[in-house]
């Protein structure tokens, strides 16, 4: 049986219509009828300066083990089909493409549920953190924003009822 | 032996990728936590109450017991995606 998860961390870029093609599957695995996909882009700009990238360092013994971990959960939770979770890693410059998270599922929802759970819980829980790169040659280390870790904690409430 | 290690802004900041600590009876991440403090004269940078922390490679609370072998590593609120 092919394998349900496509989780990757890498430097090199990712091509959304070769992870769609392989969330869809073909007439050989069973079709579900909702597909949701996310991807993730590097800005051009934050509140206060202009960036030209972003430099995102990871724990590299741990990350893919919690990207694996993390989709298994969220398959498990949503009775999803098929998950990508995919992160890049490196030097990115703006516009680049950062992320990319994919669900499906026999029917919309849980798709939707599926993906949203993953990325708000990608941004809570992987080793992975972003340096943005300013145009005028600053660098600056991105905080965690109170924004993220509610909207990951959501999902712990919403997992009592 | 327990291998310490640091990353992102915690890394910068104690210009240090980690530590070796000696084990001792009774170690949680906590103690842990506390013997590195005592290591670093610039310590005071970081930001020690909002520190993640891992006991071989998974995420844990502070409270976690700590034995030799184990690798613990102390980071920033992580920020991907």
């Amino acid at each position: 049986m092919q394998d349900s998860v496509w989780a990757a961390v890498q430097t090199s870029d990712f091509d959304v219509g070769t992870l769609y093609t392989w969330l869809r599957g073909d007439s050989s695995c069973a079709t579900d009828g909702a597909i949701v996909t996310f991807t993730g882009v590097v800005r051009d700009s934050n509140a206060q300066a202009s960036l030209r990238g972003i430099e995102l360092e990871h724990y590299s013994e741990m990350t893919l083990p919690a990207l694996r971990q993390l989709a298994a959960t969220a398959q498990s939770r949503f009775s999803l089909g098929r998950v990508v979770v995919l992160h890049r890693i490196g030097v990115l410059a703006t516009h680049e493409q950062i992320v990319f998270v994919g669900a499906t599922s026999p029917h919309r929802q849980a798709a939707f549920d599926g993906a949203q759970f993953l990325m708000d819980r990608l941004k809570s829980d992987i080793p992975l953190w972003k340096k943005e790169l300013h145009s005028n040659g600053d660098e600056q280390w991105v905080m965690a924003k109170t924004r993220d870790s509610k909207a990951a904690q959501r999902w712990d409430s919403e997992s009592q009822t | 032996m327990i291998q310490v290690l640091f990353f992102a802004h915690t890394r910068q900041l104690l210009k240090s990728d980690g530590v070796s600590l000696d084990a001792e009876p009774g170690m949680t991440v906590q103690t842990v936590l506390d013997s590195v403090s005592e290591r670093f004269d610039n310590w005071d940078l970081v930001d020690a109450d909002n520190l993640m922390c891992a006991r071989n490679h998974t995420l844990v609370t502070r409270d976690t017991a700590v034995i030799s072998g184990d690798t613990i590593a102390f980071f920033p609120p992580v920020t991907g995606g």
